[in-house]
């Protein structure tokens, strides 16, 4: 059954009723069914369809991707992924971060089956970057999300108002402003994001 | 944006941002867009989609919108509509009762634009029947939510279990039993419903 919607400019939320939720694997065919649509899952199982980030967005978040990228393969730690892996999270959702890094040992724990699905792990370092569809609240909660689900280190980055939340294990929130580069900690120390081309945005 | 859904045997909700919930226009197109899907509106805007009905149900259906047009050809009086009609109603919902009626004095206050869309009218009587999806509860939450926006009369009918439930306005719900036939009441009095083929089904 195909449905065909707007545009959106802000997530919508498809809740299935109970006796039709998706099992994970029944999730990752309707991701695989629905390419060009960005979905994540909450951990209630209710479906959260993401509008697409548009150009600046997604230049922001290549930015971010490609320096930390760079990073760890010259760290080789730990692998850096871009925006269209999922993570199935202990409270049983799934969400996709705008960039994140999992170290190898974090990996090693993975299949060559689970791999090439959405993988079962829990990233040590997310980024997320705030796109127009994003307001500051849901943003948040979404960090506070991976945090409670064990990630250790994040960073949420708010180009208009270029600031960025550093989020830290057992730590409270720590907004960073009128930096031009900020460093990496515990699992990603010694990675060191410059800021100028996303402040300076498209 | 398209999506290929999942297979529902129960109705699923589509939670919009309140900042970007559907004018009825805008609601009316997705219905055009969509139409293959069954579709309405809560009061809080949430868009539901509704599996089809299934061919013992279809057959039902078809079985009161026979009798109910034949009562209305006969006396002249009022419309009878199917379940692709759909009323835009004061709490904000947007639903299609399986059959309905309305009075000319209730349609004489459309315009001829209104008439080719949704109508903006909360009509006297519905007829909800239970498909396989339906569960006894949300079927009377949707009979309460068409009688507190000002249906006079309304007989949700449970082909499975044999029997009629009947709300009318003001007065406490009924649950029948045991009929063979059932008689119209107010609005639609002289209108009886012969209810034998329904309870055999197909």
């Amino acid at each position: 059954m195909q449905l065909i919607l707007p545009e959106l400019d802000s997530p919508a939320t498809l809740v299935l009723d109970r006796k039709n939720r998706l099992s994970d694997d029944e999730y990752f065919d309707f991701c695989m069914a629905n390419p060009d649509v960005r979905i994540e899952r909450t951990a209630e199982g209710e479906i959260v369809i993401v509008p697409a980030a548009g150009g600046e967005s997604d230049y922001r978040n290549t930015d971010v991707t490609s320096q930390l990228r760079q990073w760890s393969k010259m760290d080789r730690r730990g692998r850096a992924f871009g925006c269209s892996v999922q993570f199935i999270l202990p409270d049983g959702s799934s969400l996709s971060p705008d960039a994140v890094w999992v170290s190898n040992e974090h990996i090693a724990t993975l299949t060559k089956e689970q791999l090439r699905r959405f993988l079962p792990v829990v990233p040590e370092f997310v980024v997320e970057v705030m796109s127009p569809s994003d307001r500051l609240r849901a943003a948040q909660r979404k960090m506070r999300q991976w945090m409670d689900n064990g990630v250790e280190f994040g960073w949420l980055i708010d180009g208009d108002n270029q600031c960025v939340y550093v989020y830290r294990k057992g730590s409270e929130v720590q907004q960073v402003s009128g930096v031009t580069e900020i460093a990496g900690e515990g699992p990603v120390e010694g990675f060191v994001l410059d800021l100028t081309e996303i402040w300076e945005g498209l | 944006m398209q999506i290929a859904l999942p297979e529902l045997d129960a109705p699923a909700t589509l939670v919009l941002d309140p900042e970007n919930r559907f004018s009825d226009d805008e609601y009316f197109s997705f219905c055009m867009a969509n139409p293959d899907l069954q579709i309405e509106r809560t009061a809080q805007g949430e868009i539901v989609i509704v599996p089809p009905a299934g061919g013992e149900s279809d057959n039902r259906n078809w079985d009161v919108s026979g009798q109910l047009y034949t009562w209305v050809k006969k006396t002249g009086r009022g419309k009878g509509f199917g379940p692709s009609a759909q009323f835009m109603l004061p709490d904000g919902g947007a639903m299609s009762p399986d059959s309905a009626w309305v009075s000319d004095a209730n349609l004489a206050t459309l315009t001829k634009e209104q008439r080719r869309r949704f109508l903006p009218v909360v009509p006297e009587f519905v007829v909800e029947i239970m498909s396989p999806s339906d569960r006894l509860r949300a079927a009377h939450r949707k009979m309460r939510q068409w009688m507190s926006n000002g249906v006079e009369l309304g007989w949700l009918i449970d082909g499975d279990d044999r029997c009629v439930y009947v709300y009318r306005s003001g007065r406490d719900m009924l649950e029948m039993r045991g009929l063979s036939q059932i008689a119209g009441e107010g609005p639609v009095e002289g209108f009886v419903l012969d209810l034998a083929e329904i309870w055999e089904g197909l």
